[in-house]
């Protein structure tokens, strides 16, 4: 090895942190992106395929003329992970303060996709009407920007379903 | 009431912007800012330096040369000292103290350290062929001490934690990744005190020896040993050894210094 690539191989060598954080940047940008992008089309697919089940948070939508034949407690759960440019972002974010947008689609994925799999289980046991649909978030493992690196947050839906005697 | 199925219009919690470009904004901010506070600290930190008492310089200096306590001088160090004192004596310097300690090592380089100790190398010694080349080295690191550029770079250091810090928290991973980052700005500060400093040594061994032979040929060999490519040189402390070589070159044209013959070493610091 020539000396000037001893050099250059000896300057990696001494920031390897940085380059390694560098390489978990850009693969949290390019996967992260790609696994969000196919996470929504399989979510608006899901959602225009359960669309028939009514999710209310309301009695006035319960039939009262037709005859309860089972009510059941349904829940859907999901966790989703952080990429490391979702979380640098954050970290970045903060200190200026406004949106962070890299959190609001994974919240908002997590919760679609618990409720699609709230619904899915629904739709095994052929309900009619789903009532008081409740939502909690919690993270797992550590937050962002804390010592011990990638977080993912959890979110799980849970509600009580209805079926009618046919 | 009626349910009517209905797929609402549009992802109302999607980000309509790209995130992307936005984090590319907001960084570009974020660095704009740091140099700012870097650049308005850095000249408190010039100030204060100019006004630091020589006994707290001695006080910081201690914990940098722990290790040498206890040690007996040995008979290298003991003539280095000697070539120390007498160089100091033809500079601007001579009511400090300067302490010199020989640190067993392969490495070539040489250390200005607070409260006027000098660290170097014993690999050094393997490099250097003549007296002047050695006073060269002495007083490149006596330039540091007559600029206080050892105070400076610990000032400044110290802003670049506290920035950090202050930002991302302390024991943060982030903490460590962007002290590093800005530490290319910090070594380009350097670079400049490199300069300063080398043409301070090269006006200090023209008062001693009348004239200036050695130093060029020392920094080729330098750079032969420790090849930075040109493109690389924002990473390292010291400016591309040719550039330093053009630089001393054009002083010594400037100046009209002299380039005659070199005093021999001394072979005491060649014995290991």
């Amino acid at each position: 090895m020539s000396n000037e690539n001893l050099a250059i191989f000896q300057i990696i060598l001494n920031n390897l942190d940085i380059v390694f954080f560098i390489f978990l940047f850009f693969l949290g940008l390019v996967s992260g992106s790609i696994a969000e992008n196919n996470h929504y089309k399989s979510i608006k697919k899901r959602e225009e395929e359960f669309i028939n089940i009514p999710v209310v948070n309301s009695g006035d939508f319960i039939d009262e003329t037709r005859e309860i034949e089972n009510i059941y407690f349904v829940s859907g759960s999901c966790v989703v992970a952080l990429d490391y440019f979702k979380m640098f972002f954050a970290a970045i974010k903060q200190i200026f303060g406004g949106r962070i947008e890299s959190y609001e689609t994974l919240i908002d994925r997590g919760r679609r996709e618990a409720i699609l799999r709230l619904k899915e289980k629904a739709m095994k046991k052929n309900v009619d009407i789903i009532i008081n649909l409740r939502i909690e978030t919690s993270s797992i493992g550590q937050n962002a920007g804390q010592k011990g690196g990638i977080g993912s947050v959890e979110v799980f839906a849970y509600a009580t379903a209805i079926s009618y005697r046919k | 009431m009626k349910y009517i199925p209905k797929i609402p219009d549009g992802d109302v919690n999607k980000p309509k912007t790209s995130i992307l470009r936005e984090f590319i904004f907001i960084l570009f901010v974020l660095f704009l800012f740091i140099f700012i506070i870097y650049i308005c600290l850095g000249f408190v930190v010039d100030i204060l330096v100019e006004k630091v008492p020589s006994d707290i310089e001695e006080i910081i200096g201690y914990s940098y040369i722990k290790n040498f306590e206890g040690k007996r001088l040995t008979k290298k160090e003991i003539k280095l000292q000697k070539f120390l004192d007498e160089l100091v004596s033809f500079t601007d310097m001579k009511n400090r103290k300067f302490k010199v300690r020989i640190l067993e090592t392969e490495n070539v380089n040489a250390l200005a350290m607070p409260g006027g100790n000098i660290i170097v190398f014993s690999g050094l010694f393997k490099k250097i062929n003549s007296e002047n080349q050695l006073a060269y080295v002495l007083s490149h690191e006596l330039g540091h001490f007559a600029h206080r550029d050892h105070l400076r770079a610990i000032g400044r250091g110290l802003i670049l934690s506290f920035i950090s810090i202050v930002l991302f928290g302390a024991d943060n991973f982030y903490n460590k990744t962007m002290s590093k980052s800005l530490i290319g700005i910090q070594l380009k500060y350097t670079r400049e005190q490199e300069k300063k400093a080398d043409l301070f040594a090269v006006d200090l061994l023209n008062k001693k020896y009348k004239n200036v032979s050695g130093i060029t040929d020392l920094l080729e060999k330098f750079g032969k040993y420790e090849q930075v490519p040109k493109s690389l040189t924002f990473f390292v402390t010291h400016p591309h050894y040719t550039d330093r070589i053009k630089i001393i070159q054009q002083y010594i044209k400037n100046n009209n210094y002299k380039i005659t013959k070199e005093k021999s070493l001394d072979p005491i610091y060649k014995k290991n």
